[in-house]
């Protein structure tokens, strides 16, 4: 396992996300309510950008409640800590080990 | 406005490189863009004063988001040839088909302004947008509550190097078996040009009927209603001989679903070896003095339609994708589409991903077959 500091905590406000390359792989880090979540960029649908916002905003679009995001193009909606799909949880994309130290946001790989 | 951030449309070098046909970009001015082209005064004032006639909604796609919306401006809108130029760059489309964005102009009520929203659609576009850039090329609207109004559409834009065929909807109207439809058809033929057909009307089934009002969810409104008018569609037009009478004539199903094909080519042919003798009773069968049809359900499919990419419902076992394209006739019949910008909106990169797609397959997919049957 290695860690990799991809971003200073403060880069991301609550609410917000940043797409990070680790060891080859796009990342989205969200920040929802002060934690730190990582899961693939690439939306195992039809490969929508899970980092990015809907066409008239720039945020990504979390769920607080659920922890979840919600990938721009058809709306799947995946768990932050697991990566698996709400509704069809045999489904999901890669979400990653992150964690804030220092003002750091590390993922561990 | 165009307002696409290339980061939300993430393409491939290999996307770029293939040569790639979208045949079902909607282009949906507002209606201040189409006013000069309005002559008829009432309308040109009720349209400048109201926008878009009033329809009746059924239905929308926000019902099932948390987000809201109807999903038919996901991704922004394309109102000129710069919106087009900009966002089929941003998508990786070399050549663009525009399909008119008003799939909800069946429902409105008003004839003569959907007349006069066609009649400018085809001018704005015809004159104004797709002289802009060789790769624009344009399926104009049919007013298909009137054929006859169709007909001077094709008459009057059918010579158009710009025109690739003309746009009209598998939605809640009569099917176009309907021998009212004929001459729509020899205008066509007679100008060597295919006629494609998109899911019209709000995404809906309509609500008296008894099926319509026990509808709950977009899974079934959308995901099962456009498939279920394809179908009955391309059953209606060959069950009365469309073919038989116009053995040159193309169809285009746009968004109407794919994996339903091979199913209804073996459900019709069985039926129809079964029990026959009905199609005597067809006008356009009894007119051609035929005592069959010519061929079996399933060739017409074959030999008259093609089916848009989108919506594609890849299986997830790689066998039975390869089974479903070959029972589709995908190497001839499957043309790519995004369906920008609504929330459906496709890219290419399913084509490059799937090993049971070879070279050849995904050229005819991307851009050969649309050449062929829209002559490009
Ligand atoms: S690509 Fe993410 S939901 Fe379709």
């Amino acid at each position: 396992m290695t860690e990799h500091t991809v971003a200073s905590a403060e880069d991301i406000p609550e609410g917000e996300g940043k797409m990070v390359e680790v060891d080859g792989l796009s990342v989205a880090i969200f920040n929802v309510e002060g934690e730190f979540y990582g899961v693939s960029n690439r939306c195992i649908h039809k490969g929508g950008p899970l980092g990015e916002g809907f066409l008239h905003s720039e945020l990504p679009v979390i769920n607080k409640d659920r922890k979840s995001i919600h990938c721009p193009w058809h709306f799947w909606e995946f768990d932050l800590e697991t990566g698996r799909h709400e509704v069809n949880p045999s489904t999901g994309i890669r979400a990653f080990d992150v964690s804030e130290r220092d003002g750091d946001v590390i993922v561990t790989i | 406005m165009s307002q696409l951030k290339s980061e939300r449309y993430p393409v491939t070098d290999e996307m770029r490189e293939a040569f790639v046909v979208d045949i079902d970009f909607h282009f949906e001015p507002a209606m201040e863009k189409l006013l000069p082209y309005v002559d008829h005064p009432g309308a040109k004032r009720t349209l400048s004063l109201e926008d878009f006639p009033p329809t009746t909604r059924y239905w929308a796609s926000g019902y099932a988001t948390p987000h809201g919306g109807n999903g038919r401006q996901t991704h922004g809108v394309a109102e000129t040839a710069d919106d087009v130029i900009d966002v089929s760059e941003k998508l990786a489309i070399d050549l663009t088909v525009l399909t008119p964005g008003y799939n909800t102009l069946p429902d409105v009520q008003n004839v003569i302004l959907k007349n006069e929203i066609v009649r400018a659609y085809n001018r704005y576009v015809l004159e104004d947008v797709s002289p802009a850039a060789d790769n624009i090329k344009v399926l104009p609207a049919l007013p298909q509550w009137d054929p006859e109004r169709c007909v001077e559409e094709i008459e009057l834009w059918g010579d158009n190097d710009d025109v690739v065929g003309f746009y009209g909807f598998f939605g809640h109207y009569s099917l176009l078996g309907n021998p009212q439809y004929d001459k729509v058809f020899d205008a066509l033929v007679k100008h060597d040009l295919p006629l494609a057909l998109h899911g019209g009307g709000t995404g809906n089934w309509p609500q008296k009927d008894l099926i319509g009002n026990s509808i709950r969810t977009w899974t079934e409104m959308y995901g099962l209603v456009h498939p279920v008018r394809a179908m009955m569609m391309v059953g209606n037009m060959i069950m009365t001989g469309v073919f038989d009478k116009y053995p040159e004539l193309q169809i285009v199903m746009i968004e109407g679903g794919l994996n339903w094909v091979p199913f209804i080519k073996m459900r019709m042919d069985e039926v129809y070896q079964d029990h026959p003798e009905d199609i005597q009773l067809t006008e356009r069968v009894t007119e051609l003095g035929q005592e069959y049809l010519k061929k079996q359900p399933s060739e017409y499919i074959e030999d008259h339609f093609s089916f848009s990419s989108q919506p594609i419902d890849i299986p997830k076992k790689p066998k039975n994708f390869e089974a479903m394209l070959d029972m589709t006739n995908a190497s001839e019949s499957l043309m790519f589409a995004t369906d920008y910008p609504h929330y459906t909106l496709e890219l290419s990169n399913w084509a490059f991903e799937s090993n049971v797609i070879d070279d050849e397959l995904r050229e005819n997919i991307l851009h050969k077959n649309a050449e062929r049957v829209f002559r490009i």
